[in-house]
């Protein structure tokens, strides 16, 4: 096993670019392969952090729900949320944690949408929060290439 | 001359025949360079796809990175220019009502946001937190009526037009998502942070966005009242992050494995979204935008 894969990927992206890329006889064929070797660089930047962005959204988003239940809410976004809550957090597979992060991220949307309607003393302080998480869950997810 | 086949999957839903009628009328108007429209065929029969074909401009290049540095202004100028001209025209004189519906103006702005906001909902793979509050935030500040309704390119940005070696701008391409709208749509779009990423000082690539706007001004005869504009920004931003989603369930559940398809749902739905942040959130260092800041 390669111990650090992330950055192996990001030396075959590299290959790929380098050394496979001007072979290419055709325009199209040059730029699929350019295409490819920066989706591989982009891949090994996942590797590393898929997990952790995930679980750190899900937590963030747990905290909002958690500060959330001292609005009225109705009991249709209440149970969303507490369904979401209730989630099991210890699969750490990419895909079970993406399947609970869009739970989480469905009940985000309702309870967003809510939030702005409401004239609740609590509301503004939680549409606040709830633009922090996503301005920290949008610089979790950045991508950082030459591109 | 150029042949152009429907795809089996592209970036964003093409329809021939809409590009066709958009370069004719661009063509008739006199004032807007565009390759010269000869052919369209709307059945697959032939090709297996409904195609055009245009005459060629040869000669010519489409990425401005290419661009010398001393020519930017110059290409600059005419790229807002002739944008500017685009709004200037007139639909009715343009001939384009049989080609395109031609919405109330009141319902200009709410027309597009439904559309989008529906591609959205139909083709999201997961929720999408920061585009739904985008949407919502569009639906709750709509704009006024505009002063006038114009042809809209639909995808009017660095890269879909020709340039010269003299940098003259000869030819404005890809006129798919063309249709009749408020012409600050154009505008918006031409000058979303992602057009101009890394340096986003530079809208395009090419000149800071206050130049941009003030010649578009000049050549349209049109004010930007700069409030308005913020909505059609945002919109902007928000219509670029609904190609994206698509893309990425085109890519997932389409025909063909385009890596571009890959890239535009994966790297720029990335960009997208921290430039559609940074546009909304109330505590945001307008990292990525500056229109309203114009002096």
């Amino acid at each position: 096993m390669i111990p650090h894969a992330s950055h192996a990927v990001a030396l075959l992206a590299q290959r790929m670019l380098t050394a496979l890329l001007p072979e290419q006889a055709t325009t199209f064929a040059a730029a699929d392969v350019s295409l490819l070797g920066l989706l591989l660089q982009l891949v090994g930047q996942d590797f590393e952090r898929a997990a952790q962005a995930r679980v750190a959204d899900i937590r963030e988003m747990r905290e909002i729900f958690a500060e959330a239940r001292r609005l009225s809410l109705g009991e249709t976004l209440r149970a969303q949320m507490e369904k979401a809550i209730a989630g099991d957090l210890s699969d750490l597979r990419i895909t079970a944690l993406d399947e609970l992060h869009a739970q989480h991220s469905a009940a985000l949307i309702a309870l967003h949408a809510r939030v702005e309607e409401s004239e609740e003393a609590d509301a503004a302080r939680l549409d606040r929060l709830v633009w922090h998480y996503l301005e920290r869950h949008a610089e979790r997810h950045r991508y950082d290439v030459d591109f | 001359m150029i042949l152009r086949r429907d795809p089996e999957s592209s970036l964003i839903d093409t329809d021939r025949a809409t590009e066709f009628a958009a370069y004719a009328a661009a063509f008739r108007s006199g004032v807007i360079p565009v390759p010269e429209p000869l052919v369209l065929e709307r059945s697959s029969d032939a090709l297996g796809r409904p195609f055009s074909l245009t005459a060629e401009i040869p000669g010519c290049e489409t990425n401005v990175q290419l661009i010398p540095r001393e020519q930017l202004r110059k290409v600059a100028e005419q790229k807002w220019s002739i944008l500017g001209r685009l709004a200037a025209l007139d639909v009715d004189a343009l001939g384009v009502r049989a080609d395109f519906p031609v919405p109330r103006p009141e319902r200009a702005a709410l027309r597009e946001l439904d559309y989008w906001a529906l591609v959205i909902a139909k083709d999201a793979l997961r929720p999408q937190p920061i585009a739904e509050a985008a949407v919502r935030w569009l639906r709750r500040n709509l704009p006024p009526a505009p002063p006038k309704l114009a042809l809209v390119h639909g995808d009017y940005r660095s890269g879909n037009f020709l340039f010269d070696g003299d940098g003259e701008i000869r030819g404005i391409l890809d006129w798919e998502m063309a249709h009749v709208g408020d012409p600050l749509e154009d505008l918006a779009w031409s000058l979303d942070p992602l057009w101009a990423w890394p340096d986003r000082h530079l809208a395009g690539r090419l000149a800071p966005r206050a130049d941009a706007i003030r010649v578009f001004e000049t050549a349209s005869g049109l004010k930007v009242d700069l409030d308005v504009f913020r909505w059609w920004e945002v919109f902007a931003s928000l219509k670029a992050a609904a190609i994206w989603v698509s893309s990425a369930e085109d890519f997932e559940h389409g025909a063909t494995k385009e890596p571009i398809l890959a890239l535009a749902g994966w790297l720029t739905m990335d960009r997208q979204n921290r430039i559609l942040v940074d546009r909304l959130s109330p505590h945001s260092r307008r990292q990525y935008t500056e229109a309203w800041n114009r002096t």
